[in-house]
C-alpha cells in the first residue's frame, strides 16, 4: 500500500516534470526538468526491486549526461534571450501525432492478455551480477569498447583546431 | 493491492509519447537529445517492468544497462557534434543547418 501511493506520487511528478520539458520556452529550464524525470524514473527502478539499475541511473544519467547537457547548453546559447533559446515549430499536428502514439500503446497495454503476474523474488544485485559476468559477458565487453571509441571521438570532435583560439 | 504492470508501462507510454513530442516540435538540436533520451528512458522502463512483474529473471535488466551504456555513448558524440556545429554557424538551430543545400 505504501509502494503504490509512493508510486503514484512519482508518477505524477515525472509526468509534470515532463510536460515541463515538452513546454517550457526556456531551454535551462527543459534540462533541469529532465534531470528531475531521470531522478524519479531511478525511484521507479528502485521500486521494481532492481536497485543496481538505480544506482547506474543516477551515477550515469544525473552524474554525467545531464551535466553534459547543461555544459552544451551553455556554450551554445544566449540564455538571456528567453524567447529564442527553445523555440518549437508545429505543435498541433505534433500533439495530435504523439497523442496518437500514446492512445495506440494505452489501448495495447490496457487491453492485451499479459500472463499471470508472478511478483518473484527481488531482481538483486546477485543475480544480476551472475548474468553479466557469464552469459552477457561479451555485450559488457563490447559495450566497453563502444564506450571508449565514442569518448575519444567525441574528444577529437569537440576540440578545437589549431589556430582558433 | 500492489502496483500493477499496467501501471508502470503507462507511465513509459506517457514518456514515450512525450519524447516524440519533444523531437518532432523543438527547433534546438540539444532540445532533440533531450527528446531521444527520454524515449531511451522509456524502453528501460519497460525492460525492466516485464522483468520485475511478468518473469522473474535479469535478462531485462541486461538490457536496460546496455542501453543506458548506448545513451551515454551515443549523447556524448552527439553534443560534441552540436558544439563542433556551433562553432562554425554560431547556432545550434536545426533549420539554420542549410549549408548542404544546392
Amino acid at each position: 500500500m505504501f509502494f503504490k501511493f509512493l508510486f503514484y506520487l512519482i508518477s505524477a511528478g515525472i509526468i509534470g516534470l515532463t510536460i515541463v520539458t515538452a513546454f517550457s520556452p526556456n531551454i535551462i529550464r527543459s534540462v533541469f526538468s529532465l534531470l528531475g524525470v531521470m531522478i524519479g524514473v531511478a525511484c521507479l527502478y528502485g521500486i521494481m526491486g532492481s536497485q543496481y539499475l538505480a544506482v547506474i541511473q543516477i551515477m550515469i544519467y544525473v552524474g554525467g549526461i545531464m551535466v553534459l547537457f547543461i555544459f552544451a547548453v551553455m556554450f551554445t546559447s544566449k540564455i538571456q534571450d528567453v524567447q529564442v533559446t527553445n523555440r518549437s515549430l508545429g505543435k498541433v499536428q505534433a500533439g495530435i501525432l504523439s497523442l496518437a502514439v500514446f492512445l495506440m500503446l494505452a489501448f495495447v497495454i490496457l487491453y492485451y492478455p499479459f500472463p499471470q503476474e508472478t511478483m518473484g523474488e527481488h531482481q538483486s544485485v546477485e543475480r544480476l551480477g551472475k548474468v553479466i559476468s557469464t552469459d552477457y559477458l561479451p555485450f559488457l565487453l563490447g559495450i566497453g569498447v563502444i564506450l571508449l571509441a565514442s569518448l575519444v571521438g567525441a574528444i577529437t570532435i569537440a576540440r578545437p583546431k589549431k589556430g582558433e583560439d | 493491492m500492489d502496483i500493477t504492470v499496467r501501471e508502470m508501462l503507462l507511465v513509459a507510454a506517457f514518456l514515450f509519447s512525450s519524447g516524440i513530442f519533444i523531437i518532432l516540435t523543438r527547433q534546438n538540436a540539444i532540445a532533440i537529445l533531450m527528446g531521444v533520451e527520454l524515449l531511451l528512458n522509456a524502453v528501460n522502463i519497460n525492460f525492466v517492468a516485464f522483468d520485475r512483474f511478468l518473469f522473474d529473471r535479469v535478462d531485462g535488466n541486461v538490457a536496460a544497462l546496455i542501453n543506458i551504456m548506448l545513451a551515454a555513448a551515443e549523447v556524448a558524440v552527439a553534443l560534441a557534434i552540436v558544439i563542433c556545429i556551433f562553432r562554425g554557424i554560431r547556432t545550434a538551430e536545426t533549420d539554420r543547418l542549410d549549408s548542404l543545400r544546392g
